[in-house]
C-alpha cells in the first residue's frame, strides 16, 4: 500500500459515523482528494486541532487503490490563518475561492502554482480585508485562479471569427467560447454580454502585472462589475452551477456598497485615472 | 441486485435518510428490528410518531419542547438578564448538563456554511434579535463551538445584536481537562495562554 506524506488547505470535512471524518483536501502533489480520518473527531494527538477549513496541514496516510479514499493516519497544523475567522467578509471571501477550487479543479490533479496562489489568498484575506482595494484584489485573485485552473479568456481577437476586434464598443464576452466575440458574431452567443473596452484592457494588463502593482491597482466600480460578471460567468460554464458561496457573499457586500457607493466611484475614478 | 421484501425495502429508505446511515447500516438496523418481537417494534414507532406529533419548537428559545414556553423559558428561578446562544439542541443540553449556567437559551439550529448555502438568512437571527430586544437581557453568551464555522457564527451574531447595546461574550477557549500539553496544537496553546487566569 503507497504511503504518502503532503501538504494540502482544508477544503471541508464531513462527519462519518461516530468519530469520523470524510475529508476533501487540496494537496500540493495530488491536488483535490478526498479522505478518510478514522477517530478524526476524538483524537486529538493525530489530529490536533488541524481540520478546520482554511488551514494548510502536513498529513500522512496511505492508498489501498489509486480510486479509493485516501485515508490519513496524522495531520499536522502548519498555518490556521486565524484571521480569516475575525472578518465576515474575508471569511466568505476564503469560502468562495475554497468553493471555485472544490468545484472546478479536477480530481487527482497536482496544480502546485494553484496551490501556491491558494496560500497567497489566505495569507492576503488573514489580513482582516481592510485594504481600500479589497474588491479590485479579489477579482485579481479570482483572474489568476482562472488562468491557473486552465480557463483563461482570449481576449485579444473574436473567438467566433477569429478576426480582428473593434477598437471601441462592440465587445461582448461570450462564456461558452471562453473570450471575446465582436458585435456581428454575438447573435449566435445567446449567453454573451457587453464589456467595456477599458475592462478587457485592463484585465489584459492585469495578467502581467508584478507583485507590487497588483497590492496598488484599483478597478473604477464599472471596470470592477464587469470583470466581476466575466469571471463568474467563466467559472459557472465551466463548472455547470451556481456557487452557493457567492450568493451569501454578495448579499453581504449589498448593504455596504449603498454606504459606500459614492466613496467607491470617487476612489475607483482616481486610481482608474492613475492607472490608465 | 439484491430484492427484499417491500416492506423492507420501505423501510431501508427511510432509514438511509438518517444521518450516518449508508446501505449496509440501513440493512443491518432493518434486519435487528425484523428479529425484535412485534410490541418492541410497536413501542419504537409510536415513540418516532410522538416525537412528530408532539415535539415544536419553543418560541422563545427555539429548542424542541413539548410545550410552549419550554420548562427552561418558563423558569421563574432562571437569570433572566444573562442569555446563552448555541448552535444545535444537543448543545444546549450539554451546557445544561454541566450546571454552570443558570440564565436564558437560544437555538440557532445551525452555523454559518456559504459552502454548503448556509447563509445568516437559514439561522434564526431575526427571532434572536426580537427577543434581546424584548426581554431583560444584558448579556448574551456567543457558545457557538470553537472552529471556523463557529466562530464566523458568533461574529455575524454580535454584528446583529450590537446596536442593541448588549454585553456580547464567547466561553473561554484552551486546554481542555486532563490534556497532555505535548499533544496540543499551536492554535489551542496560544489560545489558552492569551485567556490564561490569575492563580
Amino acid at each position: 500500500m503507497p504511503r504518502v506524506k503532503d501538504q494540502a488547505f482544508i477544503i471541508s470535512k464531513t462527519d462519518f459515523g461516530e468519530s469520523d471524518l470524510i475529508i476533501t483536501l487540496f494537496s500540493l502533489s495530488r491536488g483535490r482528494v478526498s479522505a478518510i480520518g478514522k477517530g478524526a473527531k476524538r483524537s486529538r494527538r493525530r489530529f490536533p486541532g488541524s481540520l478546520e477549513i482554511f488551514s494548510r496541514v502536513a498529513f500522512s496516510g496511505f492508498i489501498k487503490h489509486p480510486l479509493a479514499l485516501t485515508r490519513i493516519d496524522e495531520c499536522l497544523l502548519l498555518e490556521p490563518y486565524l484571521g480569516l475567522q475575525e472578518s465576515l467578509r474575508c471569511f466568505y471571501s476564503g469560502c468562495y475561492f475554497l468553493e471555485i477550487v472544490n468545484r472546478c479543479s479536477p480530481e487527482r490533479q497536482a496544480n502546485p502554482e494553484l496551490f501556491k496562489l491558494l496560500d497567497e489568498i489566505f495569507a492576503f484575506l488573514a489580513g482582516g480585508g481592510r485594504q481600500s482595494n479589497f474588491n479590485c484584489r479579489i477579482r485579481l485573485f479570482e483572474l489568476q485562479m482562472i488562468a491557473l485552473m486552465g480557463f483563461k479568456p482570449r481576449l485579444d481577437l473574436c473567438l467566433d471569427c477569429h478576426g480582428e476586434l473593434p477598437q471601441r464598443n462592440g465587445l461582448f464576452f461570450s462564456p461558452r467560447a471562453g473570450g471575446l466575440v465582436c458585435d456581428r458574431c454575438q447573435v449566435r452567443h445567446p449567453a454573451a454580454f457587453r464589456v467595456s473596452r477599458g475592462t478587457v484592457s485592463l484585465l489584459n494588463q492585469a495578467h502581467r502585472l508584478d507583485c507590487d502593482l497588483r497590492e496598488k491597482l484599483n478597478f473604477t466600480p464599472r471596470v470592477e462589475q464587469e470583470s466581476a460578471q466575466l469571471c463568474r460567468a467563466l467559472l459557472r460554464w465551466h463548472s455547470g452551477c451556481d456557487f452557493k458561496s457567492l450568493k451569501i457573499m454578495e448579499s453581504h457586500d449589498r448593504p455596504r456598497r449603498g454606504l459606500d457607493r459614492q466613496r467607491e466611484w470617487n476612489l475607483g475614478d482616481e486610481a482608474g485615472a492613475r492607472n490608465r | 441486485m439484491k430484492s427484499y421484501p417491500g416492506a423492507l425495502e420501505a423501510l431501508m429508505v427511510q432509514l438511509r435518510k438518517l444521518p450516518g446511515v449508508g446501505h449496509k447500516t440501513a440493512a443491518r438496523l432493518a434486519f435487528h428490528l425484523v428479529r425484535r418481537p412485534a410490541a418492541e417494534i410497536e413501542a419504537l414507532a409510536a415513540a418516532i410518531l410522538e416525537v412528530g406529533e408532539r415535539l415544536v419548537l419553543c418560541s422563545s428559545c427555539q429548542n424542541p419542547t413539548e410545550s410552549d414556553p419550554c420548562p427552561l423559558c418558563s423558569d421563574p428561578t432562571r437569570d433572566r438578564h444573562k442569555l446563552c446562544v448555541v448552535e444545535f439542541p444537543a448543545d444546549l443540553a450539554s451546557i445544561e448538563n454541566s450546571g454552570a449556567f443558570k440564565g436564558r437559551y437560544f437555538v440557532l439550529h445551525g452555523t454559518l456554511a456559504p459552502m454548503q448555502g448556509v447563509g445568516p438568512d437559514d439561522l434564526r437571527l431575526e427571532k434572536l434579535r426580537q427577543l434581546v430586544a424584548d426581554g431583560e437581557i444584558e448579556e448574551v453568551i456567543l457558545a457557538t463551538n470553537p472552529t471556523v464555522e463557529g466562530n464566523a457564527t458568533a461574529l455575524l451574531v454580535g454584528e446583529h445584536l450590537r446596536p442593541l447595546g448588549v454585553r456580547l461574550s464567547r466561553p473561554a477557549c484552551g486546554l481542555p481537562v486532563g490534556a497532555d500539553l505535548e499533544y496540543m496544537d499551536p492554535v489551542t496553546i496560544s489560545r489558552s495562554l492569551a485567556g490564561r487566569g490569575s492563580l
